[in-house]
């Protein structure tokens, strides 16, 4: 095999994928890279980063690493290199998602013997279901269900309540560098909170590989959809669902999700500004609008209490 | 199993909007250069997201949600997922039950 030098830019943060390599020279801006075998694996040069190698003549155009086609990727394990398969990656989202799953299907029962109460039909649910996937929105979408349907009004509102999507996204997309073009469009079709925030945990420590989210991402709608249909056919026959406290679970699920993430004190900063304001807001002007306030006050907070070089203010 | 047309057209709009947020991000991302203090709150947006959405269920429900949800952050910061859930479930039916 040809021998081939690359050079890393630690300044770009997009990661790249390269051939068996090892670092000649750690001390200057630029490492070269020589090329060593044909497998494949990722450097990490930072403790959050994962910098990029590319080809000495895609250096003054980084998008053309788009070029460099017929590779995969083997995720870094921390400072060694351990290759994983694309087998241990989906295995990994599975095993990722699998408690999300196992509570995201009784929810769905519940939407789905609500929303045939509120009298939907079953087709009329299990398209919802099929086709939005997003849980308070669906939710809020089955309160305003009424004869004749109330088109704008649910549209608005869940635009709003999804609106956090387009945060989320522009949060995640720079993670996807793993990703083709038609691979994170298709991606993102299935982003929800859950595949989200367990993606970005997994950002924290590994690069994401579309191995990894597919089968993640997708066991979000399926327990959901099959919990739909299950809800829809039980009917009002569930009960309240307050005296079991199923309604709580979806709060609690959120809970462990966001402890995950405060993981700093600005990060506990904005979720103490983000809930107050939230509440303070689904009193004052109501759902969909508490998720906007909450979001700006956290991200406020976090901006107020970072120094200029974003890392918390030894002193008041 | 029957839909009437505005019920389609509901679900369809309702879709596609969702659609819309879930894809906008990867137009917008390209076009954010953060560093410092924007780097930072960029950061906080997934925590701050996701406590606005439990917020009103959690804080602005009743006293007993409000301690279930404190019981189920305090278990989230050492406990795996499922036996959070669990133990907030069971939090919140307990202190119903004494509210009530």
């Amino acid at each position: 095999m040809q021998k081939k030098q690359y050079i890393l830019d630690r300044d770009n943060e997009a990661f790249y994928y390269l051939h068996r390599t090892h670092m000649t020279d750690r001390s200057g801006k630029y490492l070269k890279i020589e090329e060593k075998t044909d497998a494949l694996l990722f450097f990490s040069l930072q403790s959050r980063c994962i910098c990029d190698a590319y080809p000495r003549s895609a250096i003054r155009a980084p998008q053309s690493h788009r070029a460099m086609t017929g590779v995969k990727e083997i995720p870094l394990e921390e400072e060694g290199v351990v290759p994983a398969t694309a087998q241990a990656e989906w295995l990994d989202g599975l095993i990722a998602i699998a408690p999300v799953a196992a509570i995201v299907m009784p929810v769905g029962v519940l939407f789905g013997a609500v929303s045939t109460a509120k009298g939907l039909t079953v087709l009329e649910a299990s398209l919802m279901s099929m086709l939005v996937f997003a849980g308070g929105a669906q939710i809020a979408a089955v309160d305003l269900w009424v004869a004749p349907v109330p088109i704008a009004a649910i549209v608005l509102s869940t635009f709003l309540i999804n609106a956090r999507h387009i945060l989320m996204g522009v949060s995640l997309a720079p993670k996807t560098q793993a990703f083709t073009s038609r691979q994170r469009i298709a991606a993102f079709f299935f982003l929800t909170d859950e595949a989200w925030a367990l993606s970005e945990r997994r950002a924290l420590h590994r690069p994401l590989t579309p191995a990894f989210w597919f089968p993640l991402a997708l066991m979000v709608p399926a327990p959901w959809i099959a919990g739909t249909l299950i809800g829809t056919q039980l009917g009002n026959c569930l009960g309240d669902p307050g005296a079991i406290g199923a309604d709580f679970a979806f709060t609690a699920l959120l809970i462990w999700l966001i402890a995950s993430f405060t993981t700093s004190r600005l990060a506990l900063a904005a979720v103490v500004a983000s809930s107050m304001t939230a509440a303070l807001a689904h009193c004052a002007v109501g759902a969909p609008w508490h998720v906007v306030a909450g979001a700006i006050a956290g991200i406020a907070a976090a901006y107020a209490s970072a120094g200029c070089e974003g890392t918390p203010r030894t002193c008041p | 199993m029957s839909i009437d047309s505005s019920a389609l057209i509901a679900i369809l709009a309702m879709a596609a909007v969702t659609y819309l947020t879930r894809i906008a991000g990867i137009a917008l991302a390209g076009r954010l250069a953060l560093s410092g203090r924007a780097k930072a709150a960029f950061d906080a947006i997934p925590p701050a997201v996701l406590v606005a959405v439990i917020a009103p269920s959690a804080l602005a429900t009743g006293w007993p949600e409000t301690a279930a949800a404190g019981i189920a952050a305090l278990s989230a910061t050492r406990l795996p997922l499922l036996v959070t859930v669990a133990i907030g479930v069971l939090a919140v039916v307990g202190l119903r039950a004494l509210a009530a």
